[in-house]
């Protein structure tokens, strides 16, 4: 198996391994970064630090793929912390097609941003299932296989996800 | 009955095949005052498009800069801990 031989510091192994979630990881940081050469550095510094740290690596514990998204979101988080205001908005919500009413879009725009803010406020398995499911809008199952649980508990995680989102956002309109 | 967790996820596929949420909401009418704040969050996030991807030249410098750190070290280093540790 990869992530065994990987384990074992195996360079090919592990550069397999990379090949199949570097396009994963670098969209996930893509999406709380909004800069895709940052997103590329913090990709790289993502799949280094997952290298180094590889020895400790559990394969009974979370899936492969969930630990590095784990370190990913964790240095995205860091990364937007340390710069300088966040006011830069997502391209993809900017291009929205027709023109339509500019207050309207707006407006959309701004509740759209405030919802990917939330996002970055869960907890690991809530952020991954909702970024997975809805931000590259795998099915149930895909959700499933990468983040090693059943259909059912990732249905559980999206339902809680989402009771979490408006919760935050709620206490965010009151204050 | 399905279970509020049933009913969401199937709203959600619904809407995910291009139903308007009314309809979805009509199917689940014992659910429609806690499905419709969820629903109306979810199609709040919005799809990264998929031409979003890292560029060819950079996968494949990484990919050398990470085979190249396997030849020069004896081990991991500043391995953080797993599961529960920050990484």
């Amino acid at each position: 198996m990869l992530v065994q031989r990987a384990v074992l510091h195996d360079g090919e192994a592990f550069a397999e391994l990379y090949d199949r979630h570097v396009i994963r990881v670098f969209r996930h940081i893509y999406y709380i970064i909004n800069d895709p050469k940052e997103a590329e550095d913090l990709t790289a510094q993502t799949f280094l630090r997952a290298w180094e740290a590889i020895g400790r690596f559990q394969p009974r514990g979370a899936p492969f793929a969930s630990w590095l998204l784990r370190i990913a979101h964790n240095l995205a988080v860091s990364h937007l912390r340390a710069r300088k205001g966040d006011a830069q908005l997502h391209e993809s919500l900017i291009d929205d097609g027709p023109p339509r009413n500019p207050e309207a879009v707006a407006q959309r725009h701004a509740e759209e941003e405030r919802v990917r803010q939330a996002v970055l406020r869960l907890g690991d398995d809530q952020r991954q299932v909702i970024i997975l499911r809805f931000v590259e809008e795998l099915d149930y199952k895909e959700v499933a296989e990468i983040l090693g649980k059943s259909v059912a508990a990732v249905r559980v995680i999206q339902h809680r996800a989402l009771c979490a989102l408006r919760k935050i956002m709620r206490v965010e309109e009151v204050a | 009955m399905p279970s509020i967790v049933e009913a969401l996820a199937d709203c959600l596929e619904a809407m995910r095949r291009g139903a308007e949420m009314e309809a979805c909401l009509a199917m689940y009418r014992e659910y429609r005052a806690e499905l419709t704040p969820l629903l109306q969050i979810a199609s709040l996030l919005r799809p990264l498009p998929p031409e979003i991807t890292p560029s060819p030249v950079f996968r494949e410098r990484t990919r050398v800069e990470i085979l190249s750190r396997h030849e020069g070290q004896d081990g991991p280093s500043l391995a953080p801990d797993h599961p529960s540790g920050k990484y």
